[in-house]
């Protein structure tokens, strides 16, 4: 029986005029390790923000099973942005006790979560050390351990193997399996078909702001009469992928000449207008 | 019950603030030993290096010379004066 967890209603978000996220809705439950596939810019950040109740919907709602909105309940989700964010003059494990007091966890109770992540990670003897020199799996590693401290109902991860090594990615990637094996239900962001495969139990694959498809990666094969994820993917993104657009305002005389005066000029390349 | 939260977290946040405060050596650093090396720079070496300043153009003599066609007028308001 498939408990859910967390649910998403037509939710549109925009930024001034640039719609992010369009009428997305789908349904996040209990066990389950949900991949959130996409291109750069495709909006799977927007989404994972959403549902962290980091952004507030612009149209329709990010509700949990109790119907309470993601935004007054951030104590039941982990979080682990791109940018881990830690605090480089305290240690690892300063950085996760802080957090887990902010959520009203116990230092006991965080310590021994901590203690039982951090063995699979291979984090114990870092704990005591400055997060200031910590390589970036390290980073990535403390990130995640921050993220599960204070025993969320649901871990968002936004791309957790991006810049790792090797045996670094792997070992967040086995950790994951081991939360999904025991219950735990994941968000897993990424930009690689094979990472999600390998991971999720369900896949989202997103593509300029929709859902395009969503399903098991068997599921995913056989709606698109494909061989493999990738070959599904890009079935499923045939129209171009946007670009990621700061803004297309028009811009100010000053702005203009200002721009003109700091963009080296190409040979050949267009003018600024 | 909501008082008491957002007294625990203004507490744990502080504290972090403090920790990480205290372990800011250059900042520190840039309080405390900056002003200890600037004052007494400020106020013992300067005023010694302008009272010898004083002191060198006290020392010197200055001789004037009143040049006027009718030096009489000038000497007689002088008395007036005092």
């Amino acid at each position: 029986m498939t408990v859910e967890l967390l649910r998403v209603e037509g939710v549109t978000k925009s930024f001034g005029h640039i719609e992010a996220l369009t009428n997305v809705s789908l349904t996040i439950n209990e066990g389950e390790i949900v991949g959130l596939v996409g291109s750069n810019g495709a909006g799977k950040t927007t989404l994972l923000r959403l549902l962290a109740g980091v952004y507030t919907p612009t149209d329709g709602a990010v509700v949990l099973s109790d119907g309470s909105k993601v935004e007054d309940a951030r104590h039941r989700l982990g979080v682990v942005p791109e940018s881990t964010g830690l605090y480089s003059r305290l240690t690892a494990w300063e950085n996760i006790r802080y957090h887990s007091r902010l959520y009203g966890t116990s230092d006991e109770e965080s310590w021994n979560r901590t203690v039982f992540f951090a063995d699979r990670l291979d984090m114990k003897e870092s704990l005591g050390r400055h997060t200031k020199g910590f390589s970036r799996g390290m980073r990535q590693k403390t990130a995640v351990l921050r993220a599960l401290a204070h025993a969320p109902d649901i871990l968002l991860l936004d791309e957790p193997t991006a810049g790792l090594d090797v045996t670094s990615a792997r070992t967040v990637r086995s950790l994951v399996h081991q939360l999904g094996e025991t219950g735990g239900t994941v968000v897993y962001s990424t930009h690689q078909l094979a990472e999600a495969e390998a991971v999720c139990s369900r896949i989202i694959i997103i593509h300029n702001g929709e859902v395009r498809a969503d399903g098991t990666p068997a599921g995913l094969l056989e709606q698109t009469e494909s061989r493999n994820l990738e070959e599904a993917y890009v079935s499923l993104t045939t129209d171009k992928a946007r670009t990621r657009v700061v803004s297309d305002k028009p811009l100010s005389k000053i702005a203009k000449w200002w721009q003109k005066l700091s963009t080296p000029k190409i040979p050949g390349g267009d003018e600024i207008e | 019950m909501r008082l008491s939260s957002s007294f625990r977290r203004i507490t744990t946040i502080s504290k972090k603030e403090l920790v990480e405060f205290a372990r800011d050596w250059r900042t520190i650093f840039a309080l405390l030993i900056i002003p200890l090396l600037m004052f007494p720079l400020l106020f013992i070496i300067f005023p010694l290096l302008l009272a010898s300043e004083a002191a060198e153009l006290d020392a010197i003599e200055v001789n004037v010379v009143i040049q006027s066609i009718d030096f009489s007028i000038y000497l007689a308001e002088q008395q007036k004066c005092s």
